[in-house]
């Protein structure tokens, strides 16, 4: 009796054990000649209190904004604007803290690819 | 009338209708065939610099009468804003010291609302140039 018990609890465990095998990801930022990028759960989460990664957006009135993403290392900081770009604008409107963030700018520091993943082997930012 | 006679009188008529060819003008058809032919096979690739553009334009309106060259002439730029001025003398101070704090970033939150959009892309364009070569190290939680 104790057996079946015990198996029925084993196999009651199962889910749960196999939820934390998923697929994860450490990435914190990266930062290349043109472009940059990393998870922001994975950059928070860095042990230095240097590396920054993120893309901030304001708006105003009359529906104009300006955006800016940017990503800093001990060694540096980088970062890419725009003005009155509506696709970026949605694509940084979409990042949550689990993203993971890849921008690229031109000579004139104007933004050119802004990619935001959101899936679920980024790793979360802790306290 | 001798056989002679007859081969001069024919030598002349047929003399007379190849000199009548050598000056007859050209029929329309035979015109455009030549006009095509005597057409250049390069085509001019040579284009106007923006320098030659503005030059043709002064030109232009020099050329009109006193009382059109107003309506004709471009609208002036609109003269950069307060708020420009005070953002771009903002970026040259930090980038003179090297650095991009916080109080930077405030400031320059505050100056972006009263700015143009050209003028907003224009200071940002510098800060993060600066940044991106490497003159200009943040201190700052974000950029602006």
């Amino acid at each position: 009796m104790k057996k079946t018990v015990l198996a029925g609890l084993a196999l009651a465990l199962l889910p749960t054990t196999a939820a934390l095998a998923g697929w994860k990801e450490v990435w914190p930022v990266q930062i290349h000649d043109n472009n940059a990028n990393g998870s922001l759960g994975s950059t928070r989460n860095s042990a230095d209190e240097v590396s920054l990664l993120g893309c901030d957006l304001t708006g105003y009135p009359g529906g104009d904004h300006v955006g800016h993403c940017y990503a800093q290392n001990e060694k540096r900081t980088v970062s890419c604007y725009f003005v009155n770009e509506p696709g970026f604008a949605s694509a940084i409107s979409s990042m949550s803290d689990g993203s993971w963030l890849w921008f690229f700018w031109d000579d004139l520091g104007r933004c050119t690819v802004i990619d935001v993943r959101n899936n679920s082997m980024w790793e979360p930012k802790q306290p | 009338v001798t056989a002679r006679g007859v081969l001069a009188l024919a030598l002349a008529a047929g003399g007379g209708f190849l000199a009548g060819l050598a000056v007859r003008p050209p029929s329309p058809r035979e015109a455009i065939v030549e006009s095509r032919l005597e057409r250049p096979l390069v085509t001019c690739t040579a284009t106007l610099s923006p320098g030659d553009v503005e030059a043709l334009k002064q030109a232009v309106v020099a050329a009109l009468p006193p009382d059109r060259r107003a309506e004709a002439a471009p609208a002036p730029p609109a003269a950069d804003s307060a708020a420009a001025a005070s953002a771009a003398a903002l970026v040259d101070e930090a980038i003179t010291a090297g650095e991009w704090t916080d109080e930077h970033a405030a400031r320059l939150r505050g100056l972006l609302a009263g700015m143009r959009a050209d003028e907003r892309a224009a200071i940002l364009s510098t800060l993060t140039v600066s940044l991106n070569d490497g003159r200009l190290r943040s201190r700052a939680r974000g950029i602006f």
